[in-house]
């Protein structure tokens, strides 16, 4: 789990390059990102190659690198507005392995999942608040929408501005903003104590839903509890809003300070940033006003046509608990005479618990204006030593449609009880392991006990046997010793 | 095919049947559910062939048996996996005569592909996108194009038995809805009997119609009802489940049951004693020519000389020019003896023949022709199940007797079939089953005899190894008119296998002195 959510944070770097830039830095890549939101549909072919994982011996790794290599993912992908459908096949050596669909829209969201042989084409459907594959997968990890946060970081200054602008002070003040610009004049809106408690009060309704949207955006898998949180926020100081503005008079950059209350604490919130075509700046602080608990952020990016250089941090502090993360982020693009090519890097280093890990990624793709083919490079290393190293080959180009499987049942999560709900979960997640015990089958015997031994370590470890049990039938033979006989007995 | 609504709605009748899993059984309870939950199944059976021949078979039959049956010997390897080996499946069939191997078969599927193999195919496998059905088609030349409903009411009848308790429970529901719709035509009676003591009749008759309309609302909630099709699509094939779940096809089976010349009204009727006893039960079922039936009609009845079954099959006439097509009918009594374990049955069953046969012109002065009547006995003996609790294991005799007499055709002599099987098994449901047993078919007239001398037990569930389909037949590409084709074929080639085995057989193994 843990890795998982640590390429998610590799991963919301990329999201977050690609979605903060406002002018055409990856031409591109940005008309194929525009025909997505556009509802056009996209077909995407990956494969992969493990070059290095921890805890498989030689051996195993061989196998596996043996059958990913006849093994394929292809996509098909559709935005159409508040609809965005997606359907997965894998299939390796010409056999399809699993077929995986979602739909989801803002009242409903449907899986359908088939698995040949094991689980006939079977739509699970749930509610956008509760989505199927959270019910049948358990947590899922969920990347950032950086575009999504950036409208409803919009809206939210919108629906905040009608409940400041009695107190608007322009302030001919000029403040230079990294990668942004400078900003040549100031609109500055100063609240005491009471004024702000009065504005949260007042603005608070029309405020929180903006926030829930923006946290839903930016952290999609703790948006529910920080939403609670935010519903006891209490104001316990002053609230001072700053609006940076170019020489046009136009918005370049934010300024807020202020001392809230969340979740029984006194925070010092201090939010400063700007953004222009340049580039993008964001600071955000919430620490304690006691103790060394806190929360910060910071970006900084300069962006020109065919390149984003930049780097991040991100810390927070709770209790005995820390955790420090970095990065760089280095892309550029090169036209060439087949399209615009994309490399670079995006590196992290995230420190917890006392031990340090350094991830990279390397894109190598070619973008022509409706293609994308090319390779994502991933790795992770501790200290000079490569834990794992994974390369996927993506290739993407337009299609017709979505093409959804049709099933053959349905199965309504929000209708069954806790325990229907676990069984059919359950009949899901052991699907696909009559494909797994085919694989180990086909293997050489002794390769077969040591790839059994690398993969249920894990599970030993659970006091769990290294592949799920072949089934928990009543009467399922699994002793053969024949009770005694006589001869007298046998006719 | 579509006249198997009726059917359907039997089967529903039988699913609402399946008993839940208790916690007793016996030990041929015992075999039976640990092949439907997975375990493997191996059986050899020897047999052996002795005295003259069979007055039943014809010369052509007698001469197969005597040449293949002495010394051969069987050997059956089955398996059809369960929970996360669910979707595979493996059937292997050896024959060997003295030792020697005659040939062997074998089905494999996975959740893939399904594959047939037999040394009378030499190098080639036949290879089929699993439950496609071509490979069926291929043995049997049947059109593989809709599975039948047989097939359906086979595979969920032999599901794993949690599946059966989830679905069981499932159509508690259904059960309920038909008890209430039935009530709409019941009529009850009071009568009394020669010994003027109190009986109830009570009589439910529906018309056509409403049997129809009723059938039609099952459907409805069937199809609606998600979870019922989510369960019934976990243990159908993929065919199966195409054919019959899909809602889709809800207006093709009403039109098919529009169509349906259902006459007559279904008919139940059950006398009741003043203690509650079924004296009577009939059941008159119109079919409408489903499977070639008109009508089925099922009489029980309790008498002082003991109970009394009748059941008799009215046949939809092939000659259109007929009113009244074959009947066949089977009638019989007994049950369970007095003071022992032992069931026995005496009856006759009788086949009558359609009048003019399949000729297009009926002699109108022909008339009903003579039945051919058979007059059998079964006696069922299974034994108490001994348990030893010291050894920790139980044993089980089973033995039963069928005699079958002909009585109008005197050329053919009476057959009695006779087996016994042992049965005995660690006391852990998980412990597997052993049986060794013998069966026997003798003519009592010639005295031929077949002994056929059985062995197995079930097995922990083995590895099935994938379906590789490069370089084999892939019969699933294949047009209608090319599968015949090569159904034709196969079927030649296994008749061809069989007959030089029958040759090789009969040949002298020594040269005959110069």
């Amino acid at each position: 789990m843990r890795i998982r959510r640590r390429l998610v944070l590799l991963a919301l770097c990329a999201l977050l390059v690609f979605g903060a830039a406002r002018a055409a830095v990856f031409p591109a890549l940005e008309t194929l990102q525009a025909g997505y939101e556009g509802g056009q549909a996209y077909h995407l072919c990956l494969s992969a190659r493990v070059d290095a994982w921890p805890d498989l011996a030689e051996q195993s790794l061989a196998a596996l690198q043996s059958w990913l290599e006849g093994q394929r993912l292809e996509v098909d992908l559709r935005r159409d507005g508040d609809h965005r459908q997606a359907a997965a096949q894998w299939a390796g050596d010409g056999q399809v392995v699993f077929t995986l669909a979602t739909d989801q829209d803002p009242q409903e969201a449907g899986l359908i999942l088939e698995v040949p042989g094991s689980l006939p084409a079977t739509r699970y459907l749930g509610s956008p608040a509760q989505p199927p594959w959270q019910a049948l997968f358990g947590s899922v990890p969920q990347l950032m929408d950086p575009a999504a946060a950036g409208q409803a970081f919009t809206d939210l200054c919108r629906a905040a501005l009608p409940h400041l602008l009695p107190m608007e002070k322009p302030v001919k003040t000029a403040i230079s903003i990294r990668n942004a610009g400078r900003g040549a004049s100031q609109l500055v809106y100063a609240l005491n104590k009471e004024q702000a408690q009065a504005f949260w009060q007042a603005a608070g309704p029309d405020l929180l839903p903006v926030m829930d949207r923006l946290l839903l955006a930016l952290a999609p898998s703790r948006a529910a509890a920080l939403s609670g949180s935010l519903r006891a926020l209490e104001i316990r100081g002053a609230l001072n809003v700053k609006r940076f503005l170019d020489k046009q008079g136009e918005d370049l950059g934010l300024q807020v300070t202020a001392t809230l209350g969340l979740d029984g604490a006194t925070r010092k919130l201090t939010l400063f940033g700007g953004r222009s075509d340049s580039g993008v700046y964001l600071s955000f602080k919430l620490p304690a006003t006691r103790g060394s608990d806190t929360v910060e952020a910071q970006l900084s990016l300069a962006t020109k046509p065919g390149s984003a250089q930049g780097d991040w941090k991100f810390r927070t502090v709770s209790g005995k608990e820390r955790l420090d993360a970095s990065g760089k982020i280095a892309l550029t693009s090169v036209a060439q005479a087949e399209g615009e090519r994309l490399g670079g890097s995006l590196s992290a280093k995230i420190r917890q618990a006392g031990v340090t890990t350094d991830y990279e990624i390397v894109p190598d793709l070619l973008l022509t204006q409706d293609r994308l083919t090319g390779s994502l490079r991933l790795k992770e290393l501790a200290g000079k030593a490569v834990r794992r190293e994974v390369s996927l080959a993506l290739e993407m180009s337009p299609a017709d449609s979505v093409a959804m499987p049709m099933p053959l049942a349905e199965v309504d999560l929000l209708s069954l009880d806790d325990e229907a709900r676990g069984q059919a979960a359950g009949r899901v997640n052991t699907a696909l392991v009559p494909a797994l015990r085919s694989w180990l089958a086909a293997l050489p015997g002794d390769l077969r006990r040591l790839v059994l031994h690398d993969l249920g370590r894990d599970r030993r470890a659970r006091g769990e046997g290294a592949v799920p049990p072949v089934n928990t039938e009543v009467f399922t033979v699994t002793e053969e010793m024949s009770p005694s006989t006589s001869e007298e007995d046998i006719p | 095919m579509k006249r198997l609504i009726a059917l359907l709605l039997l089967a529903a009748t039988l699913l609402a049947a399946l008993p839940a899993l208790g916690a007793d059984y016996t030990l041929d309870e015992k075999l039976f559910k640990q092949v439907k939950d997975g375990s493997g199944l191996r059986i050899t059976i020897k047999t052996q062939k002795s005295g003259g021949d069979f007055s039943l078979l014809s010369p052509e039959d007698n001469a197969l048996l005597r040449t293949l049956l002495p010394g051969a010997e069987l050997s059956i390897r089955y398996l059809r996996g369960v929970g996360v080996l669910k979707g595979q499946e493996e059937m292997e069939l050896v024959l060997t005569k003295n030792g020697q191997a005659i040939g062997e078969m074998r089905l494999l599927k996975d959740n893939q592909f399904e594959q047939l193999t037999s040394a009378f195919f030499g190098a080639v496998r036949y290879v089929d996108r699993r439950d496609g059905g071509a490979l069926m088609a291929l043995l049997s030349g049947e059109d593989p194009t809709w599975p039948p409903v047989e097939g359906v009411l086979l595979k969920l009848n032999t599901a794993e038995s949690t599946w059966q308790g989830e679905v069981a429970r499932k159509l508690d529901a259904y059960s309920l809805k038909l008890t209430l719709w039935l009530q709409a035509f019941t009529q009850s009676q009071n009568q009394y009997d020669a010994q003027n003591n109190p009986q109830t009749r009570i009589i439910i008759i529906v018309p056509a119609s409403q049997l129809k309309a009723q059938i039609k609302q099952l459907l409805v909630d069937a199809y609606n009802d998600t979870e019922l099709l989510a369960l019934l699509a976990r243990e159908m094939d993929a065919r199966q489940a195409a054919a019959y779940l899909q809602p889709s096809m809800r207006d093709s089976f009403f039109q098919s049951l529009d169509r349906l010349p259902l006459t007559g009204d279904m008919v139940s009727e059950r006398l009741l004693n003043a203690q509650g006893q079924v004296v009577e039960n009939k059941l008159i079922l119109p079919l409408g020519g489903a499977r070639g039936l008109n009508r089925v009609l099922y009489t029980h009845s309790l008498r002082p000389e003991g109970e009394q079954t009748v059941i008799t099959l009215e046949y939809a006439p092939r000659n259109a020019k007929n009113q009244k097509g074959a009947v066949t009918s089977l009638v019989f009594s007994g049950g369970p003896v007095a003071n022992s374990h032992e069931v026995t049955y005496a009856g006759t069953i009788s086949l009558q023949p359609e009048a003019g046969g399949d000729a297009f012109t009926v002699d109108a002065t022909e008339g009903d022709l003579p039945a051919r009547v058979y007059r059998f006995s079964l006696r069922y003996a299974p034994a108490p199940e001994a348990v030893d609790q010291a050894a920790g294991s139980s044993t089980r005799d089973i033995g039963f007797t069928l005699q079958v007499t002909p009585q109008s055709d005197t050329d053919v002599k009476a057959q009695l079939v006779t087996g016994s099987v042992n049965l005995r098994s660690r006391l852990n449901s998980r412990s597997a089953t052993y049986f060794t047993g013998f069966v026997t078919w003798q003519d009592e007239g010639t005295q031929a005899q077949v002994r056929a001398d059985i062995t197995g037990n079930t097995a922990a569930p083995w590895t099935i190894p994938a379906v590789d389909a490069n370089g084999a037949v892939r019969v699933d590409g294949l047009s209608a008119q090319q599968l015949a084709t090569l159904s034709q074929q196969v079927q030649t080639i296994l008749l061809n296998a069989l007959t030089s085995t029958m040759l090789r057989q009969m040949m002298p193994t020594e040269s005959p002195a110069p």
